[in-house]
């Protein structure tokens, strides 16, 4: 994390007509060769996870096994959770989005806003229109 | 009066700097990423507002997708689809190592990652081309057709439309995002060509990995909702 800061600050002090300078500074290989395996084996974690939840019989309540021991929307919201956990880890490790400049990870995320207000709308629409 | 002037002269969006802290090339693809988001969200957000229309009438998950291509009479919900998505997401990590060998201009490492990834990509269509095989041919589940009714206590009046619907939803959104991974695959293959012909070595950087890699995770970020929306839930 310190490299990082230490680079960007380095980015800065360069000027920035080259930001190559910023891009492809120091880099050690074995820190960050091993934080990309960190990760792919979390998301493998949270995957098969998924699974267990998913596939494992009596965990999940619905139509097709009522003696399950969560109810379906507790089992949804799970879910998603690791959904967007999942998602957090490639934007902000593989897409490297949480080492950008803050105004890069504003510029990005920001206008996903507009996407959690349709969702919103959508939800509180999507109850009856087949009714 | 000069402190302001010196202030005014730091700030990152006085010119004289990049203010995001990126190069062109690689915002326009995060802008380009992120219009492509949206698409895909409007698509996923219309299949979840079908879905929780039709409750409790929509299709079971764990019924459409027990099969295994291949294999006969074998009942094994979420394997197949699970084996398609460690792929994809092992190719995602082969992705991140290209770009890591290319900070370090080490032009055979990319190349060998570049090919793995490219692999990854293959089999991932190839298991999703099996996939719809056995779902049109095998099953009958076509955009007008689906064989897979909800059985719920009481009846289901409106099972017919919602199981259509999940159909539809089903092939147009893992069509498009199918259709993402072939762009994805044909443009790594150019940037493979590229890197082997010395064209990045020559330029300095590899950074023309870093945006394809960036594409590529995206398409990896949108399996991951998909997989969740319509295997998972």
């Amino acid at each position: 994390m310190t490299d990082h800061a230490a680079q960007a600050a380095h980015g800065d002090a360069e000027g920035s007509h080259d930001f190559v300078i910023i891009e492809h500074g120091v880099h050690h290989v074995d820190a960050s060769r091993k934080q990309i395996w960190r990760v792919f084996f979390v998301m493998l974690f949270i995957t098969v996870l998924e699974f267990i939840i998913a596939l494992t019989p009596g965990i999940r309540r619905n139509e097709l096994h009522p003696t399950g021991l969560i109810p379906n929307d507790v089992v949804v919201i799970i879910f998603l959770g690791l959904t967007v956990l999942k998602a957090f880890y490639i934007v902000g490790y593989f897409m490297h989005l949480k080492m950008e400049r803050i105004n890069m990870i504003y510029t990005v995320l920001l206008p996903l806003l507009f996407i959690m207000y349709l969702i919103t709308l959508l939800v509180i629409e999507g109850t009856g229109s087949f009714r | 009066m000069s402190s302001e002037a010196t202030v005014l002269k730091n700030s990152v969006w006085n010119g004289g700097r990049v203010p995001l802290g990126v190069s062109y090339g690689k915002m326009m693809m995060w802008f380009f990423l992120l219009s492509d988001a949206f698409t895909f969200s409007t698509l996923l957000v219309s299949y979840g507002y079908f879905r929780i229309t039709a409750q409790p009438g929509w299709v079971s998950p764990e019924k459409v997708f027990e099969g295994i291509p291949w294999i006969e009479g074998v009942k094994a919900p979420l394997v197949f689809v699970g084996f398609m998505t460690f792929v994809l997401i092992f190719s995602s990590v082969t992705m991140v190592l290209a770009v890591e060998a290319g900070h370090h201009m080490n032009q055979k490492r990319v190349k060998n990652f570049m090919l793995l990834t490219i692999f990854g990509g293959i089999i991932f269509l190839s298991c999703q081309a099996l996939e719809w095989t056995n779902l049109i041919i095998k099953e009958g589940m076509t955009m007008n057709y689906n064989p897979f009714l909800a059985v719920i206590p009481g009846g289901n009046p409106q099972g017919l439309h919602a199981s259509i619907l999940f159909g539809q939803l089903f092939f147009t959104i893992t069509g498009f995002h199918g259709f993402h991974v072939l762009s994805g695959v044909v443009i790594n293959i150019i940037m493979y060509i590229k890197t082997g012909r010395g064209d990045f070595q020559r330029r300095g950087h590899y950074e023309m990995i870093e945006k394809v890699g960036l594409y590529w995770h995206f398409v990896d970020l949108v399996w991951v909702f998909v997989f969740t929306l319509f295997y998972l839930i």
